[in-house]
């Protein structure tokens, strides 16, 4: 084949790219495909299956033959299509889905092995053999499948998404586009106009078609001046609209700069993804020509001939030297016409109808146009390359350009994608959009207005001329009758009419079915030039006409979409955001190694140097027994339950009493859910009166604000209470051992620290230089114990001198970790205890019990929530001096370790300092009953297991006296 | 889906909670009796078209609405405050 | 307020002075705004004439009483964030004593919230452009007026948003997630350019 550019003298910017390793020259504003049309090149890949030759199909993302590898620096991006690539200096590209090369491709041997490999093959072949034959061909057959190879880089682009809102959203920006655009503008809304070409003007570019006294090009360039005059439009070329959404909602991809050279590129965003929002929307999608099917239709040189006229139009390239037009309406004679005008020669026309329109007439005066009247090709000969069409009288035409016109589709995928049922049309024998359920209309070639008039009237220009342009004129024949040759359907999956008839034979008849059998429109291109043919196809098989043949529904996207896109600018250390504590720079500092805690960032230990995780957190614990340690504690979830009917209200939410708590006072309260179990637990403090302080668990404290407003706004709206986050406000740790009054006698001041002034559980005022802090006596550890709050932007500077105040004792700070493993010592529950299952008995917190009315208590009466097998909390301790691994199963005995009944599992774990041994918090079935009973803690998934002895889980100062020295 | 919220105006599904079924009332705070609180924390229906629910509009006001939403083509069809709702019947 | 002992979640983080790409009619302005104090008032259900009333006779409010509208006085500004539910804001002075004189306990209660936020002033022309990049609202003056206050996200992280001109943004976020949101704002005013001051 030898296509060739019209004009070398085109004053366009010439462009250097490679393909397939050899070097070419194109000129900026090619396409990848017409400019490897202008440099002759004619095959470029493989199809999916058969890996026969394929060549350039169409001039659009409709294209399910020409999609390649393109090299990025390091990556390699599969399956772009060659007919939208804009080509830049330094663009490398190479064929997919051939080895070694696509000229001499060894896969092609699939064709010969065609018969075999119909649709529904996999299934045929290894359905009922065993397991063994599919697994031993898979790894074979998943290296000869699949088209582009996938990077396994990381991909270095960015990407970012944006929100965009408007009034009215027009997508396509072809004469009927852009007449609504110019319409809408003109009233004031706003407007964005999206084209997922580079060019505005569809049809237009490049067509010498006269509207209102100019070309094309010179009617669309100056409507577009219009349009960005107006500051109310926003124009979006090289942007896909791919998604259709409830409420008018649309997903969009912006390639912002791809078409870009490497250095070009450098920092910019690559792509964006867009949502839009729109009150009402245009449609104005357009239609995509489709071919007709005849034998080995796929050859390298067969293309729509709507195509053959784009490049010739919009790129200046002419596909082939012989160029042979098939055809069953008269738009094909405006494609010719437009050739005509650029001395492009026609070698003949084959045009299965027998009389000719006026308007084609006329072309074939002009042109003096050689025409075949009743004909058809019923065979494409050629390998690598067309090199003649056969026609149905025997005649043979060299060629090496075929183009192909069967009519038609409307481009009615978004109408599609919320529903919109198509509807069949005589006329045009496709289909059109149905009923739309959101406010949008169709307007132009998308509803069937192929005329340019018409189109222009439907976007609101009624008043613009045009010259006369034919009407389609179809003859409804869409698949040639012929032995010879294979029928391809479906380009991109490789599906023959031979499958779609084997599909109706074995019984597959529904249009789902067809689909899904023989994958046809299931490939990248979605079927766009294979759908209608398809439904012909199945029509004809199943002897009903094509309505009633069904049709399938659009999804999302129209076109491939990047998980990059989708990602927009939320990867790497944007994927979420970090809550920090103001101590957390402190963290930093001073050696920790910090943990995740949802968005929160805490530290788990603070390592010295040599340290393990479990030498730092022994090492911590340790010296809180021993001495003082500090925690930072600012994640707790904080809410203010404000007003007057505020003791009521903590009466109703927590299982023990509230009402007669004095001011200055904190009490430990525990929450259950509706449903009975215990949701959380948390230290709620009497500031005033009316004045509540309530922590919550850091995991819990959205759940719990939510489950307060839930109940505040919609059950007790009679209550008079205000509740009010406040988490956020302070900023709090806890010092903790013998010695942690001692530090804060010493630190602050305006407070009496003695233990009658300050008992256990009061809430006081302080100052800690400064800074006003409120102290809480309050103890997780099990040691003498306070919190310190005050306001959050003091909390790095109350952290600092506490921990220098604490200097003559020795303060370490300890993470989350050796908060675990003091709380599990003294058998406190904490988040995996509280794991949804457990109730107030389970948990050995039945002290806890009022006996008024409050959430979750009828249900917690149930006679499954009190039976005395229910999994009770336990203490463990390892007889085998090994860690007990969390989530280990209880067995009662050896026996059972990798098969048995399990008593039970471990929730908690950690070496103790205090004790020497390892131990753990287990729920075990009836274990209050076992205490002294050697059972077995399992985790076959690692083959581990020992033998633990089951106590109670105040392992550690089980009076706790500690607490209140 | 997007809701308009009485307050804040129309926003993105992702602002909101879903909340719960709007039709079951909860019974009195001190209604003893199992089989009640069972069917409030359990029982559902499911209906094909209109339902009452509860949404939390969480990224925003924080209010809770009662929406009815079509279960089969997420229109929404009507949008309340439980704050207006209650307004009318307690005051 | 910022000083020795009470230090902003930024510090270190964002530094005045910093301009990358900037361009008057395309870049954006960030700066961090020090707040003296943040007070929110919580109506009782119907009170919220009432506590309207004592806002324009005390304090001679101008402005209606509107979903979401803002109130400015000489010292501070209260935005009405969801219904019976406003948050006032000082840059300058302390107004919780003041306040707690001018509303009583039966019109509405009140939290003092003065160290819970980080705020950041995103100006200039490129603001919209910026801000549509997190924020999933839709940002013309029709639907987010002037002197209006919105409570959404960005990001995943919660803003109270108060736009106090057309393309002048006050953005309070909670004092935990300042530095990310720092870092999305940078991140996201990329493409355009900005200046921090």
């Amino acid at each position: 084949m030898s296509g060739y550019r019209l004009t070398s003298d085109t004053g366009a910017t010439p462009v250097s790219f490679k393909f397939n390793g050899k070097t070419y020259q194109g000129v900026q504003g090619d396409t990848l495909a017409s400019a490897l049309l202008a440099n002759g090149v004619t095959l470029v890949g493989r199809s999916f299956k058969y890996h026969r030759p394929r060549g350039i199909f169409s001039a659009g993302s409709e294209e399910p033959n020409a999609a390649v590898n393109v090299v990025r620096g390091d990556e390699l991006e599969p399956n772009t299509l060659a007919t939208t690539l804009e080509i830049y200096n330094g663009l490398e590209a190479k064929s997919q889905n051939c080895w070694p090369s696509v000229d001499f491709d060894v896969n092609a041997i699939n064709s010969l092995l065609s018969p075999i490999f119909v649709a529904g093959f996999y299934y045929k072949t290894f359905m009922g053999t065993s397991n063994k034959h599919w697994m031993f061909f898979e790894k074979h057959i998943r290296k000869a499948a699949g088209m582009g190879e996938a990077s396994v880089t990381a991909d270095s682009s960015r990407y970012e998404k944006q929100n965009v809102f408007c009034d009215v959203l027009i997508v396509g920006a072809g004469p009927a586009g852009i007449s609504a655009a110019l319409t809408q503008a003109a009233t004031g809304a706003r407007v964005v106009l999206a084209d997922e070409n580079a060019q505005m003007g569809g049809a237009l570019i490049g067509s010498t078609q006269e509207i209102a006294g100019q070309d094309g090009d010179g009617w669309v360039r100056e409507q577009l001046e219009k349009l960005k005059t107006f500051d109310n439009v926003k124009l979006l070329p090289r942007t896909t609209v791919y998604g259709y959404y409830d409420n008018n909602t649309f997903g969009a991809v912006e390639r912002v700069s791809d078409h870009l050279t490497t250095s070009e590129a450098k920092g910019k965003i690559r792509q964006r993804h867009l949502v839009l929002k729109s009150k009402k929307v245009i449609l104005a999608t357009g239609a995509l020509e489709r071919p007709i099917l005849f034998g080995d239709n796929d050859r390298p040189g067969v293309m729509l001939a709507s195509a053959v006229g784009k490049y010739v139009k919009r790129y200046g390239v002419v596909p082939g030297r012989e160029i042979v037009m098939f055809t069953n309406n008269d738009s094909i004679y405006q494609e010719i016409a437009e050739l005509g005008a650029r001395n492009v020669p026609i070698k003949a026309v084959v045009d299965l109808r027998d009389t000719l329109s006026d308007y084609a007439a006329a072309v074939k005066e002009k042109y003096n146009l050689r025409i075949y009247h009743n004909a058809a090709v019923v065979r494409a000969v050629g390998g690598k390359a067309l090199k003649s069409v056969i026609l149905n009288n025997g005649e043979t035409l060299t060629c090496d350009v075929l183009g192909v016109s069967g009519g038609w589709t409307p481009t009615i995928h978004l109408q599609s994608q919320q529903g919109d049922k198509p509807v069949y049309d005589e006329t045009i024998c496709s289909f059109l959009p149905g009923m739309g359920h959101q406010d949008y209309v169709s307007i132009g070639a998308c509803k069937g207005s192929f005329d340019l008039s018409a189109c222009l009237s439907e976007g609101g220009l009624a008043e613009v001329r045009v010259e006369d342009e034919p009407s389609l004129n179809i003859l409804p024949v869409f698949d040639i009758e012929t032995t010879k040759g294979k029928k391809f359907v479906d380009l991109q999956h490789d599906v023959k009419t031979s499958d779609i008839k084997l599909a109706k034979q074995e019984g597959f008849l529904s249009v789902e079915h067809l689909k899904r059998y023989t994958t046809l429109g299931m490939a990248n291109d979605q079927g766009k030039t294979a759908n209608v043919n398809a439904l012909v196809v199945m029509s004809k098989e199943r002897q009903l006409p094509i309505t009633e043949v069904g049709t399938t529904r659009f999804r999302p996207p129209y076109a491939p979409v990047s998980i990059g896109a989708l990602s927009g600018g939320e990867y790497g250390e944007h994927f979420r955001p970090t809550r920090r504590t103001p101590m957390h720079e402190w963290h930093l500092d001073h050696g920790a190694e910090m943990i995740n805690a949802g968005a929160w960032v805490r530290p788990r230990v603070y390592k010295k140097a040599g340290e393990t995780v479990t030498d730092a957190y022994i090492r911590e614990a340790a010296a809180v027994r021993e001495s003082v340690g500090m925690v930072d504690v600012t994640s707790l979830g904080k809410i203010e339950v404000i007003g007057p009917d505020a003791p009521e209200f903590l009466n109703r939410v927590y299982t023990n009493a509230w009402l007669k708590l004095p001011v200055g006072k904190a009490r430990y309260g525990v929450m259950l859910r509706e449903d009975g179990h215990v949701f959380d637990d948390g230290t709620t403090w009497r500031l005033e009166e009316n004045r509540f302080l309530m922590t919550t668990t850091t995991a819990n404290a959205a759940n719990v604000l939510t489950h307060l407003e839930f109940l505040l706004d919609v059950i007790w709206p009679e209550l008079k209470v205000k509740v009010v986050s406040v988490t956020e406000q302070w900023a709090g740790l806890a010092i903790a051992g013998p010695n942690s009054r001692a530090v804060l006698a010493k630190a602050l001041h305006d407070v009496d620290m003695s233990n009658e002034a300050f008992p256990f559980m009061a809430v006081q005022d302080a100052k800690l230089g400064d800074i006003p802090v409120k102290v809480a006596r309050l103890s997780f550890s099990g040691e003498l114990a306070y919190e310190v709050w005050c306001p959050s932007h003091y909390g790095y500077a109350m952290w600092d001198q506490l921990y220098q105040a604490g200097q003559d004792f020795n303060i370490t700070p300890y993470g989350t970790e050796a908060l675990g493993t003091l709380r599990i010592e003294k058998g406190h529950i904490s988040g995996p205890e509280l794991d949804g299952r457990t109730t107030v008995d389970d948990l050995d917190l039945g002290w806890a019990w009022g006996k008024k009315d409050f959430v979750g208590k009828p249900l917690a009466g149930r006679d499954g929530m009190v039976d005395e097998d229910r999994l009770k909390l336990v203490g463990l301790v390892s007889k085998e001096e090994k860690a007990i691994r969390p989530g280990s199963q209880i067995v009662l005995s050896n026996a059972e370790t990798t098969l048995g009944v399990s008593q039970g599992h471990v929730t908690s774990t950690t070496y103790s300092p205090a004790l020497g041994k390892y131990i753990a918090l287990a729920l075990v079935k009836n274990g209050r009953n076992k205490i002294g009973e050697t059972v077995y803690a399992t985790y076959p998934l690692k083959n581990e297991s020992q033998a633990v002895e089951i106590v109670k889980p105040h392992f550690f100062d089980p009076d706790g006296s500690r607490m209140h020295v | 889906m997007q809701i308009d919220c009485p307050f804040c105006g129309k926003r993105d599904q992702s602002e909101f909670t879903y909340s719960g079924d709007a039709t079951k009332k909860r019974p009195d705070h001190n209604d003893q009796d199992p089989q009640a609180w069972f069917d409030y924390v359990y029982q559902r229906d499911n209906p094909k078209g209109a339902h009452q629910e509860y949404w939390h509009h969480t990224s925003g006001c924080r209010q809770f609405l009662v929406v009815e939403r079509n279960t089969m083509t997420h229109k929404i069809s009507s949008v309340q405050a439980v704050g207006d709702l209650n307004k009318g019947s307690a005051e | 307020m910022y000083n020795e002992i009470s230090i902003s979640p930024l510090q270190g983080v964002l530094n005045a002075g910093h301009e990358v790409s900037y361009d008057a009619e395309k870049s954006v302005d960030l700066k961090e705004l020090a707040v003296t104090s943040i007070v929110q008032i919580d109506c009782w259900h119907g009170k919220e004439a009432d506590l309207f009333a004592v806002f324009k006779e005390k304090l001679q409010i101008e402005g209606a009483m509107e979903n979401g509208s803002v109130w400015k006085t000489a010292d501070f500004f209260v935005m009405n964030t969801s219904p019976g539910s406003y948050m006032a804001v000082s840059y300058t002075v302390g107004i919780w004593d003041y306040l707690k004189d001018l509303i009583s306990d039966d019109i509405a209660v009140m939290t003092d919230l003065s160290h819970s936020r980080s705020v950041l002033s995103v100006s200039g022309a490129g603001v919209l452009d910026v801000l549509s990049k997190g924020m999933n609202i839709d940002l013309d003056e029709t639907v987010f007026p002037i002197n209006h206050v919105k409570q959404t996200s960005i990001a995943h992280m919660g803003v109270t948003c108060y736009r106090a001109d057309k393309d002048d943004f006050k953005l309070f976020v909670f004092r935990g997630f300042a530095q990310s949101f720092y870092q999305w704002l940078t991140h996201s005013a990329h493409d355009v350019g900005y200046r921090t001051s």
